[in-house]
């Protein structure tokens, strides 16, 4: 009988129904839709980060993340790749060299990184070919050329076809220097890697610094690379004790935790919308619940307890917010899909947040089921707390006072 | 059933302090046909409220069958008046989102009788009652007569013991006034409920067996 009751209500007051139903509805869309593109321009920066260079997993040597220097190689390069070809989960893999070096153009000089790579390989690895802003990209068989980033170039004001000078450190702690010429200018975009890296084939490089057969470390891409920690370490199992193999997440572990902290004041300001939204919706119920006091009185008076009366409003609430955030949930998710398949283009969002390393104006939703349920829930629990105050509050009246109320 | 020292003040210690009723002692028997007398406003409507527990008293005690109903909890109260006590009210009567055959099952519901006997009895009081075809109306679409009809049928449906009735024949006529008092005359005879109503309508007394009168709070004639 309370349902049946609680339902009449609902289907006889079109006009308050409808009312409490779009208003939560709109809040769940809108909820879903801002944290999946809150998400979405936070997984797009980890994706370029992870794509344009670092890629999904790395394996070196232990120790090699504290102290990123001479004494934590692979000294046996090949014993790792051998193991690494044999992985049917890697789709690719290749070895990298990273050095520090002093980089002179005719005038400046700059301390840049430099990177031995495999040409080929790392065509299909990162987005280093891709970039290519200049000239020409690497291949296997270059010897002193060099393709560098366009700031760096920049900042050396040199261009296609100049020549460079590197002085560096050999692997024995000698110095190493050489002449390069400048084959390709490339622009990814990370404004930090384009200020601050040179790439040259590793074959030569490993020559020159005397790394034959070294590798500062091995970047990896699974053939499915969405959970990275559980790939990682099926692979760190088959490595001999002293390497390890260590995921996008912990490789980019500052950038992760700069987009939560992000998040976290997303959050912050979406709960302050959250507060508005719930005394607009509890105000709203308190003269929705008002306006029924005579017959709230009149059950009472029949012999119906306030906890009855309570349960009755209660599913009533229940009833609403589970067919608004569930249509809400749909239309939210629709939305984010959409967007993610066809991202929003916001003109100049890439300058703006190019600290971050948000690489275009082109800024997709993140869709995530698990995200839009937690989402729909958030919204659907406050509608039922948002009852609470007022039914309480008119079950305090007695029969009589209810039933006198106009 | 027994009133002990009843008495009943609005807005105590205050400028606009009322005192509705004043020191009323009184005992009900079972299978009594009693209506509360008086001008508008001696205390009527409130006493008729203080016997079914829908306000409590400011002191005094009220007794039923040995127990102090007057001190029971607002749960223990309302499942006695669910169980034991048919309402009809002066005015809005009815749940307005229940068709009137809801309205008259609504208590029997309630107290989970068997739709099969639920449906049985609303047909027998709609046709006592004449309101035979407006069972699948909502209050709103009848009249005020009307819906004073239904709200006899639903105090009366599930045969509650009391039956509290407050100026139940003011939107009748006179033929209307009738039939409602034979049907409750019926009950009390046939059944022994015990019908306590608030009236001044002349009919009503008549077919009264005990008449109390009240004067601004305080019994001036019981005979
Ligand atoms: N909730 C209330 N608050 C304040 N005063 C009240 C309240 N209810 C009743 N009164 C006062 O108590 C007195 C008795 O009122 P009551 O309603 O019992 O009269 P009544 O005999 O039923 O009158 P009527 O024939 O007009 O229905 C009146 O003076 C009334 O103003
Ligand atoms: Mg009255």
């Amino acid at each position: 009988m309370r349902f049946t009751l609680a339902l009449k209500n609902i289907l006889k007051s079109k006009g308050r129904s409808l009312t409490t139903l779009l208003l939560s509805l709109f809040t769940t869309t809108l909820f879903i839709v801002y944290v999946a593109f809150m998400d979405g321009s936070h997984h797009q920066i980890i994706k370029s980060s992870v794509e344009i260079y670092t890629g999904y997993a790395h394996v070196n040597l232990k120790g090699y993340r504290d102290e990123s220097d001479y004494g934590n190689l692979i000294e046996d390069a090949s014993s790792i790749d051998e193991i690494l070809r044999n992985d049917t989960s890697i789709k690719t893999y290749a070895p990298r060299f990273e050095t520090y070096a002093l980089l002179s153009g005719d005038e400046k000089s700059v301390g840049s990184m430099i990177v031995g790579i495999i040409p080929s390989k790392e065509e299909k690895l990162s987005k280093l070919a891709s970039s290519l802003s200049k000239g020409e990209y690497l291949n296997d068989n270059d010897t002193n050329a060099i393709y560098i980033g366009i700031k760096l170039a920049e900042r050396l004001k040199i261009t296609i076809g100049s020549q460079i000078a590197m002085v560096g450190s050999s692997i024995d702690y000698s110095i190493a220097a050489d002449i390069f010429t400048v084959k390709g200018i490339f622009k990814t975009g990370l404004f930090d890697f384009d200020a601050q890296s040179a790439f040259v084939n590793k074959s030569y490089l490993d020559s020159v610094i005397l790394s034959d057969n070294k590798a500062t470390y091995f970047t990896v891409d699974f053939q499915n690379n969405d959970h990275i920690n559980k790939v990682t370490s099926a692979l760190q199992a088959k490595l001999p004790s002293q390497y390890e193999a260590v995921g996008w997440d912990s490789l980019l572990s500052s950038l992760v935790q700069a987009m939560l902290v992000d998040s976290i004041f997303g959050y912050i300001s979406i709960s302050i919308f959250f507060l508005v939204i719930f005394f607009v919706v509890m105000i709203f119920s308190y003269v929705n619940i008002y306006t029924r006091t005579r017959e709230i009185g009149l059950l009472r008076a029949l012999g119906l307890t306030s906890k009855d009366i309570f349960i009755i409003l209660f599913i009533e609430i229940l009833l609403l917010a589970t067919v608004a955030v569930s249509i809400g949930a749909i239309i939210g998710g629709v939305i984010a899909h959409h967007y993610e398949l066809q991202p929003i283009v916001i003109d100049g969002i890439a300058e703006m947040y190019k600290d971050y390393g948000l690489v275009s104006d082109e800024v997709p939703m993140h869709f995530d089921l698990f995200t839009i349920t937690w989402n729909a829930l958030t919204i659907f629990i406050l509608n039922l707390l948002a009852i609470v105050y007022p039914a309480l509050k008119i079950n305090k009246l007695t029969a009589t006072e209810a039933m006198r109320y106009v | 059933m027994k009133l002990n020292h009843i008495t009943k003040t609005f807005y105590p210690d205050s400028p606009k302090e009322v005192k509705a009723l004043t020191d009323i002692n009184l005992t009900f028997n079972k299978g009594e046909f009693t209506t509360l007398s008086g001008e508008s406003g001696s205390g009527k409507t409130t006493l008729l409220n203080i016997i079914g527990g829908l306000d409590s008293a400011t002191s005094g005690q009220i007794f039923l069958d040995d127990e102090e109903i007057s001190a029971y909890s607002e749960k223990k109260m309302a499942k006695l008046r669910l169980q034991e006590i048919g309402f009809i009210f002066q005015a809005y009567n009815l749940i307005h989102v229940l068709t009137v055959r809801e309205n008259i099952g609504f208590i029997m519901k309630l107290l989970k009788f068997e739709d099969k006997e639920i449906e049985s009895r609303i047909l027998e009081l709609a046709s006592i009652l004449q309101i035979e075809n407006i069972l699948e109306k909502l209050p709103g679409e009848i009249s005020g007569g009307q819906q004073q009809r239904v709200a006899v049928a639903r105090a009366v449906a599930s045969r509650p013991k009391l039956i509290l009735a407050d100026e139940p024949t003011a939107n009748l006529d006179s033929k209307n006034s009738e039939r409602l008092m034979d049907m409750l005359r019926t009950l009390n005879e046939k059944e022994h409920v015990t019908v306590i109503f608030a009236s001044h309508d002349k009919y009503v007394l008549e077919q009264s067996k005990r008449i109390i009168v009240l004067d601004d709070g305080v019994v001036i004639e019981d005979r």
